[in-house]
């Protein structure tokens, strides 16, 4: 409720920013999840919302996804639970299609310690590529940085991986969206003074449209 | 005695007494002088002329009365300043005033000249009809002042006032105007009136004559709308198809495929990439679509500069259209033709 009301308030900051364009939108969000080992998968389905800006040189999202997993076949998991998925998206256009980026990405679980909530800071760059007028390629990589998890520990090494795809009208007044992120953690506890490996593995697709507000 | 007496007579007619009005006088008292002139009674004539100005006549009249009046005292023994202010007055009436020297006793001629060298006037503007081009020629302008004055010579319309001359000048004197604005360009067709006004110390005096111009027709140049034997390019094309837009969608579908199976960690086993296949596959197909589209036009920069020069050369080109545009119209041909003359 809290993350929806905060959507709900950068849209609003954003939307007399009439200059450039804001774009709102609906996905449908599928997701898999993996941790500690192949015996603990999920898969499920749910729902997202998106709101973008661009100004100037400047482009950022903030996405909310809700997913609902369930054990996945064969997952000897028994319990399904519910992540509340916050991204944020800053970037900052180099040339070419190039953009560095940075962000935040916050995952909370319910019922708690189900699995993992998790917290990152992201930093890495983004390509975009327009295959025609409305048509536009994403390929981005981040480093998540700063991670911290409800159990504890640490990772390392914890890296993200995305590919999208933006079909639209040309005046970017309504388009489609299709967007994949995949993030690997190495997560590693400790416990009584023993290193566990515990990683993390989540692969989202993103589907949904969107609306262009503003010029 | 006879022989003074034909010539009094002879001037009496010259000054307009008698028979150069055409007219008999209106006033019964000046026909009983003009009578008495025709008489021979010169002291009759003057009696009646100066009763008759003392009753109410109009201008004709009074120029017929003050001529005779003129005429006789410049017969009279000491009548000569009387007949000078006479024929000042006589003047002031009608400044065009000429006698005929031929038919003019000789007392009365020097009065009258007397009379008119002591004022001011500028006495028969006359404009010549004529027909020029302009800068290549000019219509003359002819008048008289009675005594040295400064002269100022304009052209009058209802739109505007040109300065022809101006100069110290006595006698007669000869202008010549050649119909032209201070700009250069040709005045405007219409009615004009030529302005003489002269002025010697308190002393003025305004004489006009009405002349029409009308001016010929000018073949200017059209402007052009485009180059002769140029056509402007499109400044979009269309590209021919190409496999890029595929060959994208497979690098970025493949970096994002083969990152995944990168970074998939062995721990957690093999995922089963719905997610990955599903925004793949959506990479893919969007790429066939985009190669088997036809390219959406883009601009073409070389197109684009071609018709930016073709552009550029067009207004060089109306330019120097309008500058000859320019000269022609200051060549047109002016007539100008008098018209009645004004005082």
């Amino acid at each position: 409720m809290k993350r929806a009301l905060v959507l709900v308030a950068l849209c609003a900051f954003a939307a007399p920013v009439s200059a450039q364009f804001v774009n709102v939108g609906v996905q449908g969000v599928f997701g898999d999840y993996r941790e500690l080992g192949p015996a603990l998968s999920y898969n499920g389905g749910g729902i997202g919302g998106i709101a973008e800006l661009n100004w100037h040189k400047f482009s950022g999202d903030f996405q909310i996804a809700k997913i609902n997993f369930n054990p996945a076949s064969g997952s000897a998991a028994t319990d399904k639970f519910t992540s509340t998925q916050f991204d944020a998206h800053l970037r900052w256009f180099l040339a070419s299609g190039i953009s560095l980026e940075t962000g935040y990405t916050k995952r909370d679980i319910s019922p708690d310690f189900t699995t993992q909530d998790f917290t990152a800071i992201r930093a890495g760059v983004r390509a975009n590529y327009g295959l025609g007028p409305g048509v536009n390629l994403l390929l981005r990589g981040n480093y998540l940085a700063a991670a911290k998890f409800s159990g504890g520990g640490t990772a390392p090494l914890a890296l993200e991986l995305g590919l999208g795809l933006s079909v639209g009208a040309a005046n970017n007044r309504y388009r489609f969206t299709a967007d994949y992120e995949f993030q690997r953690i190495d997560r590693k506890t400790t416990i009584s003074g023993t290193d566990y490996k515990v990683p993390i593995q989540q692969a989202v697709a993103r589907v949904g449209a969107a609306i262009g507000l503003g010029r | 005695m006879r022989r003074a007496a034909l010539f009094v007579l002879a001037g009496l007619s010259a000054a307009g007494v008698a028979a150069a009005q055409g007219t008999a006088p209106q006033n019964a008292t000046l026909r009983r002088a003009v009578q008495a002139a025709e008489n021979l009674n010169l002291p009759q004539a003057i009696t009646l002329a100066n009763q008759a100005l003392g009753q109410h006549m109009n201008a004709t009249d009074q120029e017929r009365a003050y001529s005779l009046l003129g005429d006789a005292y410049s017969n009279q023994p000491d009548g000569f300043d009387k007949a000078m202010n006479a024929f000042r007055q006589v003047l002031l009436i009608n400044p065009e005033r000429q006698l005929d020297p031929n038919r003019t006793a000789t007392k009365t001629l020097v009065a009258f000249n007397m009379a008119l060298s002591t004022m001011l006037l500028v006495r028969g503007v006359t404009v010549d009809s004529s027909s020029f081009v302009v800068g290549q020629g000019a219509v003359p302008i002819h008048f008289t002042v009675t005594s040295p004055a400064r002269v100022h010579i304009k052209a009058v319309s209802a739109k505007t006032t040109v300065n022809i001359d101006s100069s110290i000048a006595n006698g007669t004197v000869n202008v010549r105007w050649n119909g032209t604005l201070p700009n250069g360009d040709p005045v405007p067709a219409g009615d004009y009136t030529i302005v003489v006004d002269a002025a010697a110390e308190q002393n003025t005096f305004s004489a006009g004559a009405r002349v029409h111009v009308s001016a010929g027709t000018v073949d200017t140049l059209a402007h052009l709308t485009s180059m002769p034997g140029y056509s402007k390019l499109p400044d979009m094309e269309v590209p021919p198809r190409s496999w890029r837009p595929l060959g994208v969608s497979f690098l970025y579908a493949g970096i994002a495929g083969a990152g995944t199976l990168a970074l998939e960690n062995s721990q957690l086993g093999s995922a089963n990439r719905r997610e990955l296949s599903l925004v793949a596959v959506g990479v893919l197909a969007t790429g066939v679509v985009m190669m088997l589209k036809k390219p959406s036009p883009v601009p073409a920069q070389g197109n684009i500069l071609y018709n930016k020069l073709l552009d550029e050369q067009l207004i060089r080109r109306n330019a120097d259209i309008a500058q000859q545009n320019v000269t022609l119209r200051r060549q047109v041909r002016l007539t100008v033709a008098p018209a009645a003359v004004t005082k």
